[in-house]
């Protein structure tokens, strides 16, 4: 074989091993799994409720276009290319195309994994609006997948263009066209018609316009960067990625929250694990976004349990992420040096890890009692959503970081 | 006069079946400054981090004021401050906030505190960086950031790891002042350092690491004695050491 493409081979498969070890730790996360199963099943029942009450003028159509055409649009080609190949393989650039025709083809099996995943989301929508015929359906995803490659090769092509904006705006509006006039299902001429006009385009324009032009080898790294990113940061919400360099916010405005620590030994690990919270790592990014999600559901559904369901789920799921705040790195030389108790230094945490609990706990049941509008609900919720906050933290946090030291 | 630093017959390293350091022996009494040298691997940063007690000695004992760590880890802690060779700073507090921390750590009273703070900051020329997070400082930078948390405890020892790599010309100054400072207040110091000229200068003692082994201390005098050449240098010694053409490994 070709060495460039055994350099891509092994590039995929370290790739993978990699990936592969952060999805392993991903699937050992007991809590994101139980959360992913309840929003997979509460999901299903009430998306079944919906279609069942759903007007026969829904505009399925458009709706499944403007999803599945982010999923078309959006075309990353994953070249697993790495910074020190600007010294090593750019001497080789005209003999890589073998290792990009790779990269491409990957790309496309891979992106069209997820629109396969997209599309069979929609496919109870699908057969009760739009075509009830199940090789109806198959042949739209095989047209899907058609378009897909398109964005793909076009893609690649605007990889050499200095103003790919333009080519991406005319990618983007003829892949929703063409996916309107396939839904749609009466545009039968149309759809031919966007197909003659993209293969034109691509030959016409992009091919030509990318000839003999030079890689932008700096476009392409930071395609790649990130792309590995995604990935790399998904995992850091579980586990500790060695190549997430922390980056910090400042989060000044929020100041006032610390200083109103005392000066004393006391303090020492309250101030760090308050700051440390604000200012690192996503952990106050992450709080506000669960809680936020948490009030928005607790509006959506209004019946039943749901809100009290809601609210412990939130406040756990919060509660889990913030526990990796425990093994927040330090430096050494300061930290781990101080003469302060490892009990004091605990004691520390769980109660920051429960007053930032709590105030979910309240805001969450503040929310869902005024949706659900008694007096009663207050009173429950705010109780339920302070004795999830207390549980968590006393009755599971406290013991397992005595167990792992940080 | 009781050693603040008394190391005793230490033998330890990284792991059980391989020990970095073969009874190691010496004490530093207050008001000294002893410099530890040796080439890279010697074992110099091994017996500082047995010193700090990061690592678990598998024979002998170190005392700190007269106590193991195994007997007092608050108190054996409280007596010592650490400058590392690399600066390590927590990315998310600015400048006062991690001498604030390290303030509060040790237990020093706020009026001291804040006493000692606007000193070091004048010291180190970086009053206006109060504010700023160690991600916009320089390696120098860090490097003050770390010297002026270890001098703001004034403790009774201060371990320092080659302190000199990346400090301006003000900071070695600024830093060789304070040590001085902290040592006629009776403070002890070790110094493991390349430089060989400047522990020269201001060491009151040395410690030559070989292979794990104290091959030799004492006075510089002492030691060019022993060596059996007045006109020595530290440096002259110190190769003779490392190739193996001293006296005292043959």
């Amino acid at each position: 074989m070709d060495k460039i493409i055994a350099l891509w081979y092994r590039r995929r498969s370290d790739y993978w091993k990699m990936a592969l070890r952060y999805w392993k730790l991903v699937g050992k996360n007991s809590g994101l799994m139980f959360s992913l199963y309840v929003i997979i099943i509460v999901g299903s029942y009430y998306y079944k409720q919906w279609l069942d009450g759903l007007p026969d003028n829904f505009p399925s159509a458009l709706l499944i276009t403007v999803v599945a055409g982010i999923f078309v649009i959006r075309t990353p080609i994953r070249t697993f290319v790495q910074e020190a190949d600007l010294v090593f393989l750019l001497p080789l650039e005209p003999r890589l195309n073998g290792y990009f025709r790779k990269s491409r083809q990957y790309s496309f099996l891979l992106q069209c994994v997820t629109l396969l995943f997209v599309m069979v989301i929609f496919s109870p929508l699908y057969f009760r609006t739009i075509n009830p015929d199940f090789w109806g359906f198959a042949a739209t995803l095989i047209l899907i997948f058609g378009v897909k490659w398109w964005n793909v090769d076009t893609s690649w092509q605007e990889q050499f263009l200095q103003r790919p904006w333009e080519s991406k705006l005319i990618r983007g509006c003829l892949s929703l066209l063409f996916l309107y006039s396939l839904l749609n299902g009466n545009h039968f001429i149309f759809v031919l018609l966007l197909i003659a006009v993209m293969f034109g385009f691509s030959f016409f324009y992009a091919h030509r316009q990318a000839q003999d032009r030079l890689l932008n080898w700096d476009r392409l790294l930071a395609v790649e960067h990130k792309q590995l990113m995604l990935l790399l940061k998904f995992a850091n919400l579980i586990t500790d990625v060695p190549e997430m360099k922390t980056r910090i916010k400042p989060r000044l405005w929020l100041n006032g929250l610390t200083n109103r620590f005392s000066y004393g030994q006391e303090s020492v690990f309250k101030k760090y694990f308050l700051k440390t919270f604000i200012r690192a790592h996503e952990y106050f990014g992450i709080y506000i976004r669960l809680t936020i999600i948490g009030g928005i559901i607790e509006v959506l559904f209004t019946d039943g349990y749901a809100t009290y369901f809601v609210l412990i789920a939130i406040v756990y799921i919060t509660g889990l992420q913030l526990l990796t705040l425990w093994h927040h790195p330090t430096p050494q030389a300061l930290t781990d040096l101080y003469p302060v108790a490892d009990v004091l230094k605990q004691r520390s945490f769980v109660m920051i890890l429960l007053n930032l609990l709590m105030i979910q706990g309240v805001v969450l049941g503040l929310i869902g009692a005024f949706v659900i509008g008694t007096f009663t609900s207050v009173i429950l919720l705010v109780i339920t959503g302070l004795f999830i906050a207390f549980l968590f933290s006393y009755g599971y946090v406290r013991r397992k970081i005595k167990k792992s030291p940080a | 006069m009781s050693a603040i630093l008394d190391v005793n017959q230490l033998k330890g390293g990284y792991a059980l079946s391989q020990p970095v350091l073969h009874n190691v022996s010496f004490k530093i009494e207050p008001g000294e400054l002893v410099g530890l040298v040796g080439l890279n691997g010697a074992g110099k940063s091994t017996t500082i981090k047995h010193i700090l007690g990061l690592l678990e000695p598998f024979g002998g004992e170190i005392r700190v004021s007269g106590k193991t760590i195994k007997e007092d880890k608050l108190f054996y802690r409280s007596q010592m401050t650490y400058i590392p060779e690399t600066p390590e700073l927590y990315e998310q507090l600015t400048l006062k906030e991690h001498l604030e921390l390290t303030a509060m750590a040790y237990q020093i009273d706020q009026a001291a505190f804040e006493n000692r703070m606007d000193t070091l900051l004048k010291m180190f020329r970086m009053e206006k960086r109060l504010n700023w997070f160690p991600g916009h400082f320089s390696k120098g930078m860090k490097q003050k950031v770390m010297i002026m948390c270890a001098f703001l405890v004034r403790p009774e020892l201060y371990v320092v790891d080659e302190p000199f790599v990346g400090l301006d010309p003000i900071g070695i100054q600024s830093f060789l002042d304070l040590m001085k400072e902290m040592k006629e207040k009776g403070a002890a110091i070790l110094m493991s350092t390349h430089i060989l000229s400047t522990a020269e200068q201001y060491c009151d003692r040395f410690l030559i690491l070989h292979d794990g082994r104290i091959v030799i201390q004492g006075t510089l005098n002492e030691i060019k004695e022993s060596y059996g050449d007045p006109a020595a240098t530290l440096h002259d010694i110190y190769i003779a050491v490392a190739k193996g053409e001293s006296p005292w490994i043959k």
